[in-house]
């Protein structure tokens, strides 16, 4: 029996670990090449949810049979179309026009724009205020094994999302174009003065980061059942915790980083009595000592300030 | 004593009574646009009588505090007692202590904090505790909640010593959010979700402050009294901040806010100073807390959430960044402009975020910037 | 006896070697200058120097005391101050306030004074925006006319002006001139020479090491140079020492054609 539990919760960790990494993925994303924390991107998490759901209601009205597989598949365009055009958005009214200031304002600017983009959708959405049903969108029957139970869309969410960072890491370690990412991140002026179009390449870095943190937010509905939302605030919290557990600017790193908080999450909720009430506090504890201790994250080199 | 200052205190005072007496949400609308639009067009069309006022007010600021102060103590008698907006200008003064508070640490040394409701949270908990547990004199009590509020900033102040900028707002989001969670799970001490209830006034020289106030000719609400301990709690902040500000620790955090490496290259010892910044700034947010919990007489952890928070860093953008003037505006703009739009309550928070965002992307600035520096050559004799 | 040694300094990032094995003292008064091409390790020694890294092996002595592995701040308060190669003044403070950065007021005020003793407070503000216009007296009335200005209003060569100021307001034993006609034209690097050798006049004792990219700038100015390449010490004499070395023409003159 508790090698079963603890098969289980594999499987939960896993799926919880994953989503962080998604969002955690945008964060060191975006700091690695445009050197902004970005306090908006619970909000695409949030935003990925309710695309799923709105679009969801909608492609069921407009005829498609829920459970098909073109129906996921254009329920998952919406969310990356949402999550890449909050990106777009994000770059061009929020993040180009504080290029130059100090750090702090940026950062105070992204945290404005998070509270305006989660109190617009609780005001304008219908019943906004409340917690929403997440429409079930796949109705495929658990898997049983050995009396393992795992419901499908976990399964289901751990293979896309494995797919996507794949996706992402390949596009910017192999490719030409992630080539001219990761030069951006190395160098701003030499990539510059390259050849590179910097602005494209900020552009890109946002649409795509943004693009994972929705479907981390699909994810989240999907594994739930329920989204809300000020879902964001808590998902952009364990998401900069991952990446900075990684070290920040490291892809690599967030990926590790999401894992490890993820099945330390679990761990603790299913060890320790009444853990469930602390699960939000791990995250905080981890950071804080992760920081303190290796503020370069795990995998990060010790950083030399240039002068 | 200056005639120019009066008047044109006493012109905005008016101005500010007008602001409070107007209801209609769309005459208030107007009424603030038309201010806006007055002063600029007042900028563009007379440059040098705007440059000498101000230079005025900045030559002969213990002058402009004073007056202000003594306008200050009317407002009782000019709203007639009225509770209801004693209250929204009691908790207008508390904001305004916890918004100098923070741009001490936010403004003038640059280090961002996003949990600065904790600190007005051990505040509250602070005299809650102690007055209504202990029996402690409120009067005692006062003072060490600012104390206690220092202790956490410190105990912020460590992990947080060794991050930067972005880290930063991360560490103090966990740590108000850690404060929070304490509370919540200390329920024996603290009452947990339910709160602390029925904490007692303080009382002076036997007059208790929770009682209406009987002046003979008039009586006002008990909430008079409290206006007047809030005053005096945020004079004496706004006096002690800018005597800080305009000192050797001022500057200090000043080209600390600029440079970090380079300060530490100059001398300067990173690690007390962002400690003097935060155990400072900490220690005013608590004194506010602490005449929270008496004023109020009910504390609950919910107070002191996140969205406070932001709401305080909102008045100080508004007001701009390393201005106590500015500081105090926007803590009283922020406080009484929802009051306007009570119909609009759920708006409130999106309304927080908007100011933030739009200030700092058209009015960088803020209301009042900070152009004074704190030190400056002497004149020479010429030649 | 003298004022500063340093032996065998070494320091590695990861694997890199950024310098290595770099040894030269200096005595109270004198001046060197250190050279080399671009990533030569030239910056680098500098922030070994004034505490930023900590060396990975090899000593540094003040005064016969060893100082290496100090933090920045402690380094600064024994006596060597420096400039930056990029100029990092407090851009948003003052020209006055700069230079009282560097003052030892700042540092030994007391914190709460302002509150606790309003009057004392008083007296050694305005005792250091004196001393802070004495300072600025070395370039004449250049930058006592633009005191009240914000450091980022001022004009390039100015700015340079404030830095040297701002390192000298310490009066520290050794200052750390990094690079301090980067970005300048022939004519504005000559006033600067004018304006070191200003400095060197005022303050006899004053020992400089100074950090350039630029052969003929410092040719009229040090008494002794070092030229780095690849983070070691290739030459180390005086001009005429080293003028036929032909390691130093093949490193550095050799490909000085970008200059």
């Amino acid at each position: 029996m508790a090698g079963e539990v603890i098969v289980q919760q594999f499987f939960n960790a896993l799926s919880l670990g994953i989503m962080y990494a998604l969002i955690a993925v945008g964060f060191t994303l975006f700091f690695g090449v445009i050197e902004v924390v970005n306090f908006a991107h619970g909000e695409v998490f949030m935003l990925g949810a309710f695309a799923a759901m709105i679009g969801g209601g909608v492609f069921a009205a407009a005829g498609f049979t829920p459970g098909t597989v073109l129906f996921v598949l254009l329920v998952l365009a919406v969310v990356l179309i949402t999550g890449a055009l909050f990106g777009a958005a994000l770059e061009k009214f929020i993040v180009r026009p504080m290029r130059g200031t100090p750090d702090i304002m940026t950062l105070l600017i992204t945290l404005g724009a998070s509270i305006v983009v989660r109190e617009a959708v609780m005001l304008f959405v219908p019943n906004g205020r409340n917690p929403q049903p997440f429409p079930q969108l796949i109705f495929m029957n658990s898997l049983t094994a050995g009396g393992v139970l795992i419901k499908a869309e976990t399964l289901l969410c751990i293979c896309l999302s494995a797919l996507l960072i794949s996706g992402m890491y390949y596009f910017i370690e192999k490719t030409v174009f992630g080539r001219y990412i990761r030069a951006t991140a190395q160098d701003r002026e030499a990539a510059m003065m390259m050849g590179v179009n910097v602005k494209l390449v900020f552009v890109v870095t946002l649409v795509l980061g943004s693009a994972l943190g929705a479907v981390a937010g699909l994810m989240n509905g999907m594994a739930y059942g329920i989204i809300k939302f000020n879902m964001g605030f808590a998902a952009s919290i364990k998401g900069f915790a991952s990446a900075v557990v990684g070290g920040l600017g490291n892809i690599y790193g967030a990926i590790v980083g999401g894992l490890l908080l993820g099945f330390l999450e679990i761990l603790v909720v299913s060890v320790v009595p009444d853990g469930s009430s602390y699960q939000d506090l791990i995250s905080f504890l981890i950071v804080i000592i992760c920081l303190v201790f290796r503020p370069a994250g795990l995998f990060g080199e010790r950083a030399y300030e240039k002068v | 004593m200056n005639t120019y200052i009066l008047l044109s205190e006493l012109i905005v005072y008016a101005l500010f009574l007008a602001f409070i007496v107007i209801e209609d949400p769309l005459a208030v609308v107007g009424y603030l646009l038309a201010l806006f639009f007055g002063a600029v067009v007042y900028k563009k069309k007379f440059p040098l009588q705007t440059q000498k006022l101000s230079s005025l007010y900045a030559d002969n600021i213990k002058q402009v505090g004073l007056i202000a102060a003594l306008l200050a103590l009317t407002f009782p008698f000019i709203v007639n007692g009225d509770p209801y907006w004693l209250q929204v200008i009691n908790f207008a003064i508390l904001h305004a202590i916890m918004a100098v508070g923070l741009n001490f640490m936010t403004g003038r040394a640059g280090l961002i904090c996003l949990g600065y409701a904790a600190f007005e949270a051990v505040g509250a908990y602070t005299v809650g505790l102690l007055t209504l547990k202990l029996g402690v004199s409120f009067w005692i009590a006062l003072p060490l909640s600012g104390a206690m509020a220092c202790l956490f900033g410190i105990i912020l102040g460590l992990p947080a010593l060794r991050v930067k900028g972005h880290y930063l707002a991360l560490v103090t989001i966990a740590f108000g959010l850690i404060v929070q969670e304490l509370i919540l799970n200390t329920e024996s001490v603290t009452g947990g979700t339910n709160g602390l209830i029925d904490i007692p006034s303080p009382v002076i020289f036997g007059y208790d402050l929770g009682t209406v106030m009987n002046l003979g000719f008039t009586s006002m609400s008990y909430l008079a009294n409290f206006y007047y301990l809030c005053l005096a709690v945020l004079i004496f902040s706004t006096v002690v901040l800018y005597k800080l500000s305009n000192s050797f620790l001022g500057l200090s955090l000043n080209a600390m806010r600029e440079d970090q490496l380079a300060v530490q290259c100059y001398g300067m010892n990173l690690t007390s100073y962002k400690l003097y910044a935060f155990a400072i700034s900490a220690f005013f947010g608590g004194l506010a807390g602490g005449l929270y919990a008496a004023m109020i007489n009910f504390i609950a952890p919910e107070n002191f959430g996140y969205s406070l928070s932001v709401i305080i860093i909102s008045m100080i953008i508004l007001g701009g960044l390393d201005s106590i003037p500015g500081a105090l505006l926007g803590a009283f703009a922020l406080s009484i402009f929802p009051e306007k739009f009570r119909a609009f309550e759920d708006y409130r928070v999106f309304f927080y975020g908007l100011i933030i965002v739009l200030c700092l992307l058209f009015m960088r600035e803020g209301l009042v910037p900070f152009k004074r520096r704190i030190f400056k050559a002497f004149p020479r004799e010429a030649g | 006896m003298e004022l500063l040694s340093v032996k065998d300094l070494t320091i590695n990032f990861g694997g890199v070697t950024a310098v290595s094995k770099v040894s030269f003292s200096l005595a109270a008064g004198e001046m060197l200058g250190i050279i080399g091409p671009n990533g030569s390790g030239k910056t680098t020694l500098f922030n070994l120097l004034s505490g930023i890294y900590q060396p990975s092996a090899g000593t540094i002595a003040l005064n016969g005391a060893p100082i290496q592995g100090l933090p920045a701040n402690k380094i600064f308060n024994l006596g060597i101050a420096r400039t930056f190669q990029n100029g990092r003044l407090f851009w948003n403070l003052n020209v006055v306030e700069n230079i009282i950065m560097g003052l030892e007021e700042t540092r030994t005020a007391s914190i709460f004074g302002a509150i606790f003793a309003p009057a004392k407070e008083k007296a050694l503000q305005t005792q250091a925006i004196t001393k802070a216009m004495d300072i600025m007296g070395i370039f004449g009335s250049l930058l006592l006319n633009q005191a009240d200005k914000i450091a980022k209003d001022l004009p390039y060569a100015d700015r340079r002006r404030l830095e040297i100021c701002r390192a000298i307001a310490s009066r520290p034993k050794v200052l750390l001139l990094d690079e301090p006609s980067a970005g300048m034209d022939s004519l504005e690097t000559e006033r600067l020479m004018n304006d070191l050798l200003k400095v060197k006049k005022s303050i006899p004792d004053l020992s400089i090491i100074v950090v350039e990219h630029d052969m003929g700038f410092i040719k009229g100015l040090v008494d002794k140079v070092m030229v780095l390449n690849y983070g070691e010490s290739i030459a180390y004499g005086t001009f005429a020492d080293i003028a036929g070395n032909e390691q130093v023409i093949n490193a550095y003159l050799g490909q000085e054609d970008g200059r």
